[in-house]
């Protein structure tokens, strides 16, 4: 199965890039928690990286012929965890499988991406502006049956990657505009009727963190301000920092889990890791550019679209610039869902990189 | 291809990127100073601040439960365990290792002056004596010992417990001149702390016990189900709550390593030190509208110097809301009248309005006094007569010859039977022996239905129930709610056996209320309200209204008149006629009840023993214009229904009816 594809193609670089965050992610796991999560954490890590291998040896374009198998799919588990989803913290977002929770929310980012990416590859003009009520339809489903788990995190992230796609697949900069108006139109139809209260308290406490009276929301981003504040240039060092052992800041080893990094490895090492992220994307939208194959390259865009909403809201929250959602920061926080679909994800990535026809610079021209 | 929009995409998430970048170095490197000074030696304290619970009221205004506040004397437990060793002979093994290490600790009498004037203080100030307090001492001593062990063991290190550092209640509800003694005195007993705890109160002692309810302290695994915004505890809220966690969980305990408490799931309790003193309704109308009746606890947020635990300045305070206040449709006066009629007698008495299905009464007995529930629990286990059973809604018992009515009315309106045909009783059943007899041994000779049921005749049910057969009777039974929950607002319902008879044997047996049959008097109250407001079903409810705290009414009942129909008034008309007789000339005759206008039906459930009878009387009054239907209900008499019952309806009647009082002792003359 490897056999027709170039090994050198391999992007080594993203690898070495995720092994770095593995790394970090099972240390700072144990430290904010303990040994146990971090074991559980060591397995996900295994078994996400038998799982990116195993489907790197497919090809993406074979497995996009079922996009839309998935799609729905993953709409019925979707139904189906609201009718008899485990009811953790108030929300149902987890299938109880014996040993684990599985969260279809984390694959329904997936195969949405799969899903628009292929209807979009088949389309080469946009004339009408209603060429795009199809991946409209595609993307508002998923939201809504997500955010009636309720778990707005993960159904509003679905949004920046369908405003990419469309953006990366061509769509006239008019259509686009008109899109993101209605979108502002209709928020404050999304505030009277569809937020939760505890939703609109975040949004508050976020707005206005000195005089909310939410405290679930403003007490998290203190508690996680003065645990990276208390970092300084070079941390407390790994296991040592105050507000982290000490259980201040909730979900630690999940959600929160910058705020510990940040804390005990103080400024250098966590802008390191920002550095890093900020390269992982680099090289993934490289891969785009180069691709020649439009449903590859929407895919592309896509995952890395999800990837960058996960870092920026997420390390956001910890730094109290965006508000206080679910989503968890990709291949650090503890969590099997987590960890898989941003495995799956990067396996898309790197198999459009093996598969897909590329661009050749003129140079590497040159030298063939 | 649109490489352009690619690389505007890279920079824009680029730029996000760098946005965080510079948001971490401020925070890290411009605003270190401000945050690392909290970090190190101050924390953000959280102290719960309680709301204060909903009360009850009755119909008429009558505060049924209320709150109060009680003051308890805490002490540390070093100073505990110092009294313990000073007293006790026997020991762990731990304490024994520590008496021998603090041998002179424990025996100078001198250096412990000041323990020991404060253990005098105690004794004087216990009602228990000096004994009494010594027995507190010890289990609270054993408790803690034994939490200890426990913990230790699992950890398999030793560790010290938060048990250890903090106060315990040695003395409870002292008088309010007591803790003003303790107060002034505060300077002299510095390991005596008198806290204040919200507790309930109900002024009427073991009034309406049953339809109250009684409240204890809210625990770590309940406490998501409330939807707070926090949970005190974060402990695992689904359930599992196996492996001794009931230990761990019953002292609340908190574990002074931050690690080890983490593991125990428990520490966010810990850092905030929240006792989690918040009342929950366990059974009764405090179960039932809890969530009304609590209101939202609020919280402070304060910042404290970790040292010496003293608040720097408050952060933000998040009032608590108070609970809403819950009307019931019960009278309280008629409740004690009642409970007074039913006397020493185990059994039951309800009152429901049969228009709109409102319970005025309901009474059973025996009771239990909510104020001292937790003192007395272990005696009520013991009692044989069950205290805790309320038996309204729960003492589901064979219904005797009152569900004669039932079998009546499907007879009735499935056409079997019409109201001029006659059935010739002769005192017993056909040729079948001795199984079957009538209340009358010589027989009641040719009958109607209404004669029937005035002298309760079994020959005519069992063949009315022969005609019937089994289906149509079990569909009418189910139509008048019996075999299911009447879905009164009362926790902890049953809904008794309706059994689906296979033989005719079985079925001439239930048709008149005996088998395998159980109702509950809730349940025969309903079917009578039918019979009483025409035909209609109604649902019987306790809720009249809820008010919130300024006594607004935020929300009242429905208290329409008018189910869904379930009797042709015809039958009705034929049943009431019966009814009415019953009294007049019938089975209750002569019991003092007739200038009160009652209608009603007796029954008696024969059990084994002989001489052991459940005595029911049922019935509406006044008959013309129904404002009230009853039930009494009395277990295990050797009189029959209508003499076991009379004393109390007579009371009843009394209390329902005191315009028509004076007519019935003229007329008794």
């Amino acid at each position: 199965m490897f056999g027709k594809i170039n090994l050198r193609k391999f992007d080594w670089l993203m690898f070495f890039i995720i092994c770095v965050f593995l790394t970090t992610s099972f240390f700072f796991v144990w430290s904010a928690s303990d040994k146990t999560f971090a074991s559980k954490q060591l397995v996900w890590i295994g078994v996400g990286l038998t799982l990116f291998f195993a489907l790197l040896s497919i090809d993406y374009k074979k497995t996009s012929k079922y996009s839309y198998v998935f799609y729905f799919l993953a709409l019925f588990l979707l139904v189906l965890v609201l009718l008899a989803g485990k009811k953790i913290h108030g929300s149902r977002r987890w299938f109880s499988l014996g040993m684990f929770s599985l969260q279809p929310s984390e694959f329904m980012k997936i195969v949405y991406v799969l899903a628009l990416s292929k209807y979009l590859s088949f389309k080469k003009e946009y004339d009408s502006f209603f060429d795009l009520l199809v991946p409209l339809i595609l993307t508002i489903i998923p939201i809504t049956l997500i955010a009636k788990q309720p778990d707005l995190g993960t159904s509003l992230i679905l949004l920046p990657m369908f405003f990419t796609i469309i953006f990366a697949a061509g769509i006239r900069l008019v259509h686009l505009f008109s899109l993101i108006g209605i979108g502002m139109a209709s928020i404050p139809l999304l505030w009277f009727f569809i937020l939760k209260d505890y939703q609109k308290g975040r949004i508050f406490g976020f707005l206005w963190p000195a005089q909310n009276s939410d405290w679930g929301a403003g007490y998290h981003r203190m508690q996680s301000l003065i645990a990276v504040g208390s970092g300084g240039f070079f941390g407390s060092g790994w296991g040592s920092g105050v507000q982290s052992q000490l259980n201040f800041i909730p979900e630690q080893h999940t959600d929160f889990i910058f705020s510990v990094i940040a804390e005990e490895m103080g400024f250098f090492r966590a802008c390191t890791l920002l550095g890093l992220y900020m390269l992982f994307v680099f090289c993934g939208l490289g891969i785009a550019l180069k691709s020649r194959d439009t449903m590859g390259r929407l895919i592309v865009v896509g995952f890395i679209t999800m990837f960058s909403t996960q870092i920026f809201v997420n390390i956001g929250m910890t730094l109290g610039i965006s508000p206080i959602t679910g989503l968890t920061l990709p291949f650090m926080s503890y969590g099997g869902s987590s960890m898989l679909s941003s495995f799956i994800a990067l396996s898309f990535i790197i198999n459009v990189r093996l598969r897909s026809k590329i661009f050749f610079s003129r140079e590497e021209l040159m030298h063939k | 291809m649109h490489n352009r929009r690619i690389k505007i995409l890279l920079s824009i998430i680029i730029a996000l990127i760098s946005v965080l970048i510079f948001r971490l170095g401020y925070i890290q490197i411009f605003e270190n100073s401000k945050y690392s000074g909290i970090s190190e030696d101050r924390r953000i304290k959280r102290t719960p601040i309680d709301a204060l619970r909903g009360k009850i009221y009755d119909r008429t205004g009558v505060v049924l439960a209320t709150n109060r506040h009680t003051f308890n004397v805490a002490v540390k437990y070093n100073d505990l365990l110092y009294y313990y060793l000073k007293r006790e002979d026997k020991f762990f093994p731990r304490l024994l290792k520590l008496k021998a290490h603090k041998k002179d600790f424990v025996s100078c009498d001198e250096c412990h002056a000041k323990e020991d004037e404060m253990f005098a203080k105690l004794i004087d100030i216990s009602v228990s004596g000096e004994d009494g307090l010594f027995e507190t001492v010890k289990s609270i001593v054993k408790r803690v010992e034994r939490i200890k062990e426990s913990v230790s063991k699992r950890k398999g290190k030793e560790i010290r417990v938060l048990e250890e550092i903090s106060f315990h209640h040695v003395v409870k509800d002292i008088a309010f001149d007591k803790v003003a003694e303790l107060e002034v005195d505060k300077k002299r007993f510095p390991g005596i702390h008198v806290e204040v705890m919200p507790s309930r109160w109900y002024p009427y002692g073991s009034l309406a016990s049953h339809i109250l309810g009684y409240t204890d302290v809210i625990r770590c695994y309940e406490w998501d189900g409330y939807g707070f915004n926090n949970n005190p505890f974060d402990c695992d809220t689904d359930g599992d709550q196996d492996d001794g966690e009931e230990l761990v969980d019953e002292a609340l305990i908190g574990v002074c390593d931050g690690m080890e408490a983490k593991k125990l799931g428990l520490n966010r309790m810990f850092s905030s030190g929240y006792g989690g003193y918040v009342l929950a309704g366990r059974t009764g109308v405090e179960a039932y509208y809890n969530l009304s009746l609590l209101g939202k606890p609020g919280e402070r947020f304060s910042e404290v110097t970790v040292g010496s635990s003293k608040i720097d300045k408050v952060i933000i305070e998040q009032p608590s809301k108070a609970g809403e206040n819950i009307v019931l449709t019960m009278d309280g006066g008629l409740q004690l009248l009642a409970e007074k009629a039913l006397g020493d007698r185990t059994g039951s008495v309800v009152v429901m309005d049969p228009r709109n299905g409102e319970i005025i009464v309901m009474a059973s007995n025996p009771r239990f006094d909510p104020n001292t529930f937790k003192e007395d629990f272990s005696e009520i286990l013991k009692n044989k007569r069950k205290p805790l059973l309320n038996r309204p809604l729960q003492g589901t018992l064979p219904p005797g010859s009152t569900f004669k009515i039932v079998t009546a009315v499907g007879a009735l309106a499935e056409g079997v039977i019409s109201d001029k045909m006659l059935v010739k009783c002769s005192g017993r059943l056909g040729s079948e022996r001795n199984r079957f007899r009538c209340s009358s041994k010589y027989g009641h000779g040719m009958i109607s239905v209404e004669e029937a049921l005035e002298h309760s005749c079994n020959v005519y049910f069992y063949e009315v129930g022969k005609r019937l057969g089994s289906r149509l009777w079990r569909k009418w039974s189910e139509k008048f709610g019996f075999g299911t929950y009447s879905g009164v607002d009362v926790p902890y319902e049953r809904k008794g056996l309706l059994p689906t008879p296979a033989s005719s044997f079985e079925m001439m047996n239930v048709a008149i209320g005996q088998g395998s049959l159980l109702v509950s008097p809730i349940q025969i109250t309903r079917m009578m309200a039918i019979i009483a407001n025409g035909g209609y079903d109604v649902a019987p409810h306790i809720l009249r209204g809820v008010t919130d705290y300024s006594g607004r009414v935020v929300l009242k009942s429905n208290d329409k008149n008018g189910g869904e129909s379930i009797v042709p008034g015809s039958v009705v008309d034929v049943i009431k006629r019966g009814l009415v007789k019953v009294v007049t000339s019938g089975t209750a005759r002569n019991i003092g009840i007739e200038n009160y206008l009652v209608a009603g039906k007796t029954g008696t459930a024969e059990i084994r023993k002989e001489g052991n009878n459940h005595a029911w009387f049922t019935g509406f009054a006044p008959y013309d214009n129904p404002r009230y239907c009853f039930t009494v209900q009395v277990e295990n008499t050797p009189e029959h229904a209508a003499e076991a019952t009379a004393p109390i309806i007579q009371l009843l009647m009394a209390g329902l009816f005191p315009e028509k009082r004076e007519l019935t002792a003229k007329n008794s003359w």
